[in-house]
């Protein structure tokens, strides 16, 4: 399966629901396609995907999510390599594409390989009859968190101040 | 008739004559925007969804802090407003019509709205996102209800 093939009916409605770019990266980083496209594609076809729909104008409601749906399954990948590519690329029609770009590195932490081992278990057929299965081995992956929005932002605070001149 | 880029910036001043960052998207919609409204409508039939349709010119925050002007996005311009504008937190029990809301999530400001009523439970005007504006109960929006503030600007 390509990025393109999955089923992005669920974030379209994310994308029309979100008032703040932090709202969309949070509901999309939830939600199973996003997750699905990070698990069943590689990085490398993830930006491919990415930088086709970033330089297509998008006509439709899927279209629209599809560059933030890819953004974000590149975070569950687990080294940074992908996602920060993609935040370097230029999105200049996607008015929140930076902003959570930025907010997932900052909030990026690598993926955790696990490996378990499990005794076998001892079947008892008959009395006579002892099975032994192999020991397995299990992998669990651990992704990071996304943490509060703790983005860096170009916008300052307040400069000017009420001053009441006696 | 001025030409008006699709997407740009109005002048929106805080009662400190600070600038708001915001931007209007007068983009046509898109193809899915309508079914959405649509969708939302189904999925919230306590609301009264007002007959407005999809847009991006504004959001709920542009809604509730610059008279439906344009969409504010950012969480600063948000905290600068509330506080160039001297809102004051209001306890539940005091929240009157007139008053604000703002639902938060790990401090983003992810919705606002105005209180149009009280019985007993705050009854909320707001707009969803890029979809239509909707009149709601406090809780009942796709929205985190677990952390609300009440704000009333003081004159």
């Amino acid at each position: 399966m390509t990025p393109n093939d999955f089923d992005l009916t669920q974030p379209s409605l994310i994308f029309q629901l979100a008032n703040t770019p932090l709202f969309l990266a949070r509901k999309l980083h939830a939600d199973p396609e996003v997750r699905a496209i990070a698990d069943n594609c590689s990085t490398e076809e993830i930006l491919a995907a990415l930088k086709t729909s970033i330089s297509a104008e998008s006509t439709t409601a899927v279209e629209a999510v599809r560059p933030y749906v890819l953004l974000v399954a590149l975070w569950f990948k687990p080294d940074i390599d992908g996602l920060q590519e993609a935040v370097g690329m230029s999105a200049p029609d996607l008015n929140w594409y930076t902003y959570i770009g930025n907010a997932l590195m900052i909030s990026f932490s690598p993926v955790q390989t696990q490996s378990i081992r499990t005794p076998g278990r001892l079947h008892f057929s008959s009395v006579t009859d002892i099975n032994l299965s192999p020991v397995q081995t299990q992998s669990i992956q651990t992704p990071g968190r996304l943490h509060s929005p703790s983005v860096t932002e170009s916008s300052q605070a307040s400069t000017n101040q009420i001053i009441i001149v006696p | 008739m001025p030409i008006l880029f699709p997407c740009s910036e109005i002048a929106l001043h805080t009662r400190c004559e600070n600038q708001v960052e915001n931007e209007i998207d007068r983009r046509s919609l898109r193809h899915g925007d309508e079914t959405a409204s649509r969708n939302f409508q189904k999925q919230y039939p306590k609301g009264v969804h007002r007959p407005t349709s999809p847009s991006r010119k504004y959001n709920c925050h542009g809604l509730t802090f610059a008279s439906r002007r344009t969409w504010i996005w950012k969480p600063l311009e948000i905290a600068k407003i509330l506080k160039d504008d001297d809102y004051e937190t209001v306890e539940l029990k005091d929240v009157m019509p007139g008053d604000i809301v703002v639902y938060s999530q790990d401090g983003d400001p992810e919705h606002s709205g105005i209180v149009i009523s009280r019985d007993p439970v705050p009854t909320i005007l707001s707009k969803w996102g890029a979809a239509h504006e909707v009149i709601h109960r406090v809780i009942d929006c796709p929205y985190n209800a677990a952390q609300i503030t009440y704000y009333r600007i003081k004159t």
